[in-house]
């Protein structure tokens, strides 16, 4: 470590911080137990089927199978929800004693204490680099509460968003009196990225070369050189003037954030594609969807490789009576269970082509399906409508399970299941009133890669959810404590603030296109990328705003005038 | 929510009869055998689910015949019926030609929902927001208790509490609407058991930390507001207000201000300067209103009074910022009037 | 609880006044709840002449919720929002904060957007209830749900219902409306999954089918 900075021109050495932010679902945690019967019925607001339906098996030493999860909608959770929490098991509980099924929800005030939130961080950044702009080391120490779980760690992305002979790190938990923490839409990635991507653009300037071509240079990724160049265009970086040189009382700034989150793979992650004799087609899973549009992926993938429409399929899933599913966390969902879905729509496909081939006298390889149809390459004259072919079945349903493989090849990351990273960038524009304070964020420009974009409309949702996150994270969002008796003082809506429509900036999308040939599929999920970039992106444009830097989250009317002296 | 009856007030006189304490009494008190007015409910009903009001009964006064009247009259001014909601005066045309800063206060209080809900009365009888005041576990100065949570020098979380009169309770006012109703002289009209009416100003209508700890304005338990009336403008009158927020959608004021000049051309001849937010009760301040009587109405001068507003600041440990934001507000509104 | 008989019989005829219609319905159903119980609600303002105390004990009212006269055993502080999902069932309704601070519980009273957390059922009285499953009309989806779906206008869908019943009020209630309008309109609804974009995108559609 010491070598990289005696090597170094130039040194950038700051501590930044950034606050605990509380989920705030809008639905809180809770379950209703239905326990009258051999079965424990769960229907849970959950992004984890699979997980709370484990706990509770161990809980009451039950086997799984006695156990069953139902999750057809639920309202919210980013991250926080993949556990039965003390609730599950108390509301079992009385369930059994009272014999009567039993609803147990928390409580606006309970949600924010105790279910979840994402740690503080203190962060340490060194980071040098050669006068040619060549980093030569970076150090990390961190210090944060998960209360009293662990988990305030600030993530990988020092390490790996731009690639350095010398790294170390130091990340540290400090357990305190609080509610505890939970996983939240990139787990210490949002917190490093805040950092980090400050500590780039500080860098850039003391090099002084523009942050954006500083990334040219020191970013190995192809993927977000591409997003960068296609999001410089669209944003119109050449706009961008040098800090705190906008004259007038509201100052305009702009800014770039970047960010990595790997291609997690779950194994477990398994679908029954069910074609019934009448013509129906079903797909089972114990995944759920947790606003993201898994359903409908679902049924877009099955369609397309059974030649349907999207309407033509029936999704049942969030039930652990199904083939078990992924919990919706690390944005795996969609990498895992896309690729089996495929896999089994083609295996029923093929047992319902041979029975037609067999009814053609022909050989099924010959056949196809398209609009609905049944026809032969050979013989174009040959046509069955789908449901007719169905009720050639002599069972009353063709039923194949596919289960999540290793990726073509294997899997290449050494440290998991996972292949590369999903590469973001993100440009912000914001507006500063020097008089009064307030931060206003105008716009974004968000380019994600996500292998192959399945739904377009899907996608820009998850996006423009993980930004609006990212300005919350930014701006809003603070939970506060009194030291003095270890209260959360704004454990309710309106004051634990979170943007309302007019917070929210103009978001612009672009989505690039990357293969890798890895899976039936080659999709990716979003969900976390998302979110990761926009706060670093944000406190860079205030920077260029006012021309002083933030080293702190969130930033406030306070903090922005104090920055700007005008607090005695 | 504890169980509680509930009494349709059917006139002013049958709900007078029924009720027998104020929801700051009982606050203060917490007794449990209350009867209390609602009228919008808003107020009403989160004390009581925080549980911190527990009442036997609810007297609504929300649907008592003529209390939801708003009449405009260029002679006598505009009298607003106690029940008649946020959302009535925003939507009235003469609330907007002629007291365009009520219009603009209305206008930035709460959310759609809540002003068709909110009436004028709940909301400037309501309480104040601040954190600890509204939690069941920190028995302040307001709730009977022996502190103040907020103004703890180590501990206190005060951002948006008060700068100016914050020897006490350093709480500040809920209703934003308020600032905008005393800045217009506007009056309370009051009645009580015995069927006596008397009129307030709104300066006389607040209650200060210091003089009472239990209360923010002057309503004793058998007295219902029933109108507030603002006087009639003349052809000189300018006024404008300005609420600062954390989140603009909707939010708690941080400082809000609102300014009504009488003007001969781009002079202001006499001038009435409300701050909300900055005190425990809307603060009236004569320091501005002085600075900027008799001056023309440009930039050095409303910077001036704007200063002037704020010489008796003495912000808490973590609000200072409220300082510039009031100076940069109140120059903004002032320049707004020319 | 709820007189799901007499709910189905119910049609409001023209002609007739209000009070005529109730208790014209009321005494098609054996044992009418009108006649017989207390009578708060739709038709308290005729029968009183005196202020009235009610509860706190739980008793049977009667509401009109998306054109239909309901009756419910509620108390005093039973909200509305409680009264429609605990005991009509009418699930639709969500509750975010239960503080009106984040208008999940958004349903009209006589056709104006309210919180149905932060009143009391009784508050109710003659007023008439829409929710979100009074939206739709003979099975047919207002425009501005029908544009929700197509521009993917909600992620995990619980405020959904609020923001629906934000924007169908002001498209219905506005001409040529604006991105700044549909703002306006759900300054008070919390998407904590950030669908805003899709939601404007949804109800400028919307607008300017039905316009
Ligand atoms: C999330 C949120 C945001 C808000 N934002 C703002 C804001 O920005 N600005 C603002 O000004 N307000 C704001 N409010 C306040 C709100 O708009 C209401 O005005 C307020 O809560 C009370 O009005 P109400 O009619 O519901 O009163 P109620 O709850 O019915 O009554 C309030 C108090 O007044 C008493 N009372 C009511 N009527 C009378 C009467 N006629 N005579 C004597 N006593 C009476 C009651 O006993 C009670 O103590 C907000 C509220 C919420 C929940
Ligand atoms: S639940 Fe009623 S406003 Fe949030
Ligand atoms: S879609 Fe989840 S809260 Fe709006």
């Amino acid at each position: 470590m010491e070598e990289g900075f005696k090597e170094a021109d130039v040194v950038v050495e700051r501590t930044y911080r950034t606050q605990v932010q509380t989920h705030m679902p809008l639905e809180t945690h809770g379950v209703v137990v239905d326990w009258n019967s051999d079965v424990m019925m769960i229907y849970a607001s959950t992004q984890n089927t699979n997980a709370v339906r484990n706990e509770m098996a161990s809980v009451f030493n039950l086997p799984k199978s006695k156990v069953r999860v139902v999750c057809d909608f639920m309202g919210g959770g980013f991250g926080a929800k993949h556990s039965a929490g003390s609730f599950g098991p108390m509301a079992a509980n009385l369930a059994k004693k009272s014999g009567r099924p039993v609803w147990l929800m928390m409580d606006r005030k309970e949600e924010h204490h105790s279910e979840g939130n994402r740690p503080n961080s203190i962060q340490y950044l060194k980071i040098g680099a050669k006068k040619d702009g060549t980093l030569t080391g970076i150090q990390q120490r961190s210090h944060g509460t998960a209360g009293v779980a662990l988990g305030a760690g600030v993530g990988r992305i020092a390490q790996i968003l731009y690639p350095c002979p010398n790294f170390a790190t130091e990340q540290y938990d400090v357990l305190t009196n609080a509610g505890p923490g939970a996983a939240w839409r990139a787990p210490g990635n949002v917190q490093g990225a805040f950092g980090l991507e400050q500590a780039i653009d500080e860098l850039a300037e003391k090099l002084n070369v523009d942050p954006l071509s500083y990334r040219n240079q020191i970013d190995k990724s192809e993927v977000r050189k591409v997003e960068r160049q296609r999001g410089a265009k669209l944003f119109d970086w050449s706009r961008r003037q040098p800090a705190g040189s906008d004259k007038g009382i509201v100052k305009k700034g702009l800014g770039i954030g970047q960010s990595t989150w790997p291609r997690f793979v779950t194994l477990d992650s398994s679908v029954e594609v069910k074609i019934h004799n009448d013509g129906g087609v079903e797909i089972r899973s114990g995944v759920q969807d947790i606003g993201t549009g898994t359903k409908t992926i679902l049924a877009q993938v099955v369609a397309e490789e059974l030649g349907l429409q999207v309407k033509d399929i029936t999704v049942n899933i969030g039930d652990t009576f199904f083939p078990v599913g992924p919990g919706s966390g690390g944005s795996v969902v969609t990498g895992s269970i896309t690729p089996p879905t495929r896999n089994a729509a083609f295996e029923a496909k093929n047992a319902l082509l041979k029975l037609v081939a067999k009814e053609w006298k022909t050989d099924s390889s010959e056949l196809f399906i398209e609009n609905g149809q049944v026809s032969s390459k050979k013989d174009a004259g040959l046509k069955m409508p789908f449901k007719e072919a169905t009720k050639l079945m002599q069972t009353s349903q063709i039923s194949k399970i596919a289960s999540r493989s290793d990726d073509y090849g294997g899997f290449q990351q050494p440290w998991g299941l996972a292949y590369g990273d999903l590469g973001s960038v993100q440009f912000a524009e914001v507006s500063v009133n020097t008089e009064t304070g307030f931060v206003k964020v105008d716009k974004i420009v968000a380019a994600h890669s996500c292998g192959r974009p399945l739904n377009i409309g899907q996608l820009e949702s998850q996006i423009n959810g993980g930004v609006i996150q990212g300005v919350s994270y930014a701006l809003y969002e603070n939970r506060v404590m009194d030291k003095g008796t270890g209260h959360m003082m704004n454990a309710n809506v309106d004051q634990y603030k979170v943007p309302f429509s007019m917070e929210i900036p103009e978001i612009e999308t672009i989505i690039v296109e990357e293969y890798s040939a890895l899976s039936s599929t080659d999709a990716y999920g979003i969900g976390e990328p998302a979110n990761i970039a926009t706060a670093a992106a944000i406190a860079n444009a205030v920077y260029n705003a006012i021309g002083v830097r933030l080293y702190e989250i969130p930033i406030t009317p306070s903090s922005i005038l104090k920055a700007l002296n005008k607090v005695s | 929510m504890n169980k509680f009856s509930w009494y349709e007030a059917k006139s002013v006189e049958d709900a007078l009869e029924q009720v027998n304490s104020t929801v700051s009494e009982e606050l203060y008190q917490a007794t449990d055998k209350a009867a209390v007015f609602k009228s919008g409910g808003i107020d009403v009903f989160d004390w009581v689910k925080e549980g911190l009001l527990k009442p036997q009964k609810i007297v609504n006064i929300r649907n008592i015949p003529d209390l939801d009247k708003i009449s405009y009259d260029p002679k006598k001014g505009m009298s607003i019926g106690s029940n008649v909601t946020l959302a009535e005066i925003a939507s009235n045309p003469e609330t907007k030609n002629h007291y365009w800063a009520l219009h603009q206060a209305v206008n930035h209080a709460a959310t759609p929902q809540l002003r068709n809900m909110s009436t004028l009365g709940g909301n400037i009888a309501q309480r104040n927001r601040c954190w600890y005041f509204r939690s069941a576990d920190h028995d302040c100065f307001r709730k009977g208790g022996a502190r103040c949570f907020a103004r703890q020098s180590e501990t206190g979380e005060n951002e948006n509490h008060a700068i100016i009169d914050n020897g006490s309770c350093v709480s500040v006012h809920a209703s934003s609407i308020a600032t905008a109703l005393m800045a217009f002289n506007a009056s309370v009209v009051i009645i009580n058991g015995k069927g006596e009416k008397k009129e307030v100003t709104m300066d006389d209508f607040f209650v200060t930390a210091g003089k009472d700890i239990a209360m923010e304005n002057i309503l004793q338990a058998k007295e219902i507001i029933t109108e507030i009336i603002l006087p009639a403008p003349t052809k000189n009158t300018k006024s404008a207000y300005i609420k600062q927020v954390a989140r603009e959608s909707y939010d708690w004021s941080l400082g809000d201000v609102a300014v009504v000049f009488e003007v001969s051309g781009n002079t202001c001849r006499s001038a009435s300067i409300v701050l909300g937010a900055a005190a425990p009760v809307p603060y009236r301040s004569m320091e501005a209103q002085q600075a900027i009587e008799n001056k023309t109405i440009n930039s050095e001068n409303a910077f001036a009074a704007a200063e002037a507003a704020m010489k008796i600041a003495r912000p808490l440990a973590k609000n200072g910022y409220k300082v510039p934001l009031f100076i940069a507000t109140l120059k903004q509104a002032i320049l707004e009037i020319s | 609880m709820e007189d799901k008989n007499q709910d189905s019989k119910f049609k409001p005829t023209k002609g007739l006044s209000r009070r005529s219609f109730i208790r014209g319905a009321g005494l098609s159903t054996a044992g009418s709840v009108l006649l017989t119980t207390n009578a708060f609600a739709l038709d308290y303002r005729e029968h009183r002449s005196a202020g009235e105390e009610f509860g706190p004990d739980a008793m049977t009212i009667k509401m009109k919720v998306n054109g239909l006269v309901k009756s419910l055993s509620v108390e005093p502080r039973t909200t509305l929002a409680s009264a429609l999902r605990d005991h009509l069932e009418l699930t639709g309704t969500k509750v975010g904060c239960d503080r009106g601070s984040c208008s999940a519980c958004t349903v009209y009273l006589d056709g104006k957007p309210v919180n149905s957390c932060m009143m009391s059922v009784f508050d109710v009285a003659d007023k008439e209830i829409t929710t979100i499953e009074g939206i739709a009309k003979n099975g047919e989806l207002h425009p501005v749900q029908k544009a929700f779906i197509e521009h993917d206008a909600s992620q995990c869908g619980y405020c959904t219902p609020g923001m629906i019943m934000s924007c169908v009020h002001v498209v219905d209630n506005s001409t040529d409306l604006n991105l700044e309008d549909v703002k306006n309109a759900t300054r008070g609804n919390l998407c904590r999954c950030g669908t805003h974009p899709h939601v404007f995108k949804a109800t400028l559609a919307a607008a300017k089918k039905t316009i």
